[in-house]
């Protein structure tokens, strides 16, 4: 998921981006109230982590912004302050969730974790991107129409990929997010799933190769999602043109 | 309506008591992180970073006992 962290301390905001990181996520942040609603803008977060006091622009004004231009971006409030009211002012203005400082980074995490789970539980359950259909309740894909059998395993995959919507996905985010484990368990598992679900979406539709190139590789990145209509159709060579005629020629002898 | 004396001592003292949750927060991620990791530059990297924040947390501390002894003369007078 994509996070943007709002945090004027700049060796806090480094840990907290750190330790999101590790969980896999793609993680941005802003050292003040201005800067965060740029950034916030132009990569639409899944979840803000917004300390309240920031320097330019007041967090509580940053929260009120957030929620009217972004309202399905989540926002998770940290605060210095324990006062009952400033508590009831962030949860009324929007915020989905509050820790208080100081805090330990695991329940941070932790706290990001439920909000993003409780968020994908009432969201569509109908993905669609590319061409393919992605059903999370009855748990069914389709491409255009043709069913494909998924493994558990590899629907975890392929509905990661989906929710990215055509953002790549680094093979650590897919480890962590999918398999649930680290980096350093070694990424070459992604690999060969990424081939199986490659074979299953192309054998839905044999006859056209764009199928097969649904989920690209980024060249020392990671994957992502194609929307079909961007994949130019080969022309069949020459070869090949020549070859299916004599076989459906010597079919017909 | 002019505050109070003791509205001022209260507001100055929540945001100091803020200004040190601010290193305290960044000495327990920063160790969290050192044991998350787990290697031996995380752990270098946990010991570094946490002297600078218990050093940010003293100043701090200098401050509120600054503030403390001007109270009590204060009270005194």
């Amino acid at each position: 998921m994509r996070i943007l962290i709002v945090e004027d301390d700049p060796a806090l905001a480094m840990f907290l981006q750190k330790g999101l990181m590790l969980q896999g996520h793609e993680v941005d942040r802003a050292g003040d109230g201005d800067a965060a609603l740029e950034m916030a803008a132009e990569q639409e977060p899944d979840l803000v982590v917004l300390d309240l006091g920031l320097p330019c622009r007041d967090g509580v004004e940053v929260l009120e912004t957030l929620r009217r231009e972004l309202p399905g971006s989540l926002v998770l409030v940290l605060t210095g302050r324990s006062d009952v009211q400033e508590r009831v002012r962030c949860l009324d203005l929007g915020a989905d969730d509050f820790v208080l400082k100081p805090f330990s980074l695991h329940e941070l995490m932790a706290r990001c974790r439920a909000l993003l789970r409780r968020r994908d539980r009432f969201a569509d359950p109908m993905l669609r991107f590319g061409g393919v259909t992605l059903n999370r309740m009855d748990r069914t894909v389709s491409c255009e129409g043709t069913g494909v059998e998924l493994t558990t395993k590899e629907f975890a995959l392929l509905e990661f990929l989906m929710l990215r919507r055509g953002t790549c996905c680094s093979r650590a985010e897919l480890l962590t997010g999918v398999w649930h484990s680290t980096p350093e368990a070694g990424t070459n598992v992604v690999d060969v799933y990424i081939t199986y679900l490659r074979k299953k979406l192309g054998a839905a539709h044999p006859d056209d190769h764009v199928w097969t190139s649904v989920i690209e590789t980024v060249r020392g990145s990671g994957y992502r999602m194609r929307d079909r209509r961007g994949i130019p159709r080969l022309e069949t060579p020459l070869v090949q043109q020549q070859s299916q005629a004599a076989v459906e020629l010597a079919c017909r002898a | 309506m002019p505050l109070s004396r003791e509205s001022i001592d209260l507001e100055q003292s929540n945001l100091e008591l803020h200004d040190l949750c601010q290193p305290l927060t960044a000495l327990q991620c920063r160790l969290e992180m050192g044991r998350m990791l787990g290697n031996p530059e995380a752990l270098e990297e946990a010991v570094k970073g946490g002297l600078e924040e218990t050093r940010r947390m003293f100043r701090i501390i200098a401050h509120m006992r600054q503030r403390l002894v001007e109270m009590e003369e204060q009270a005194q007078r």
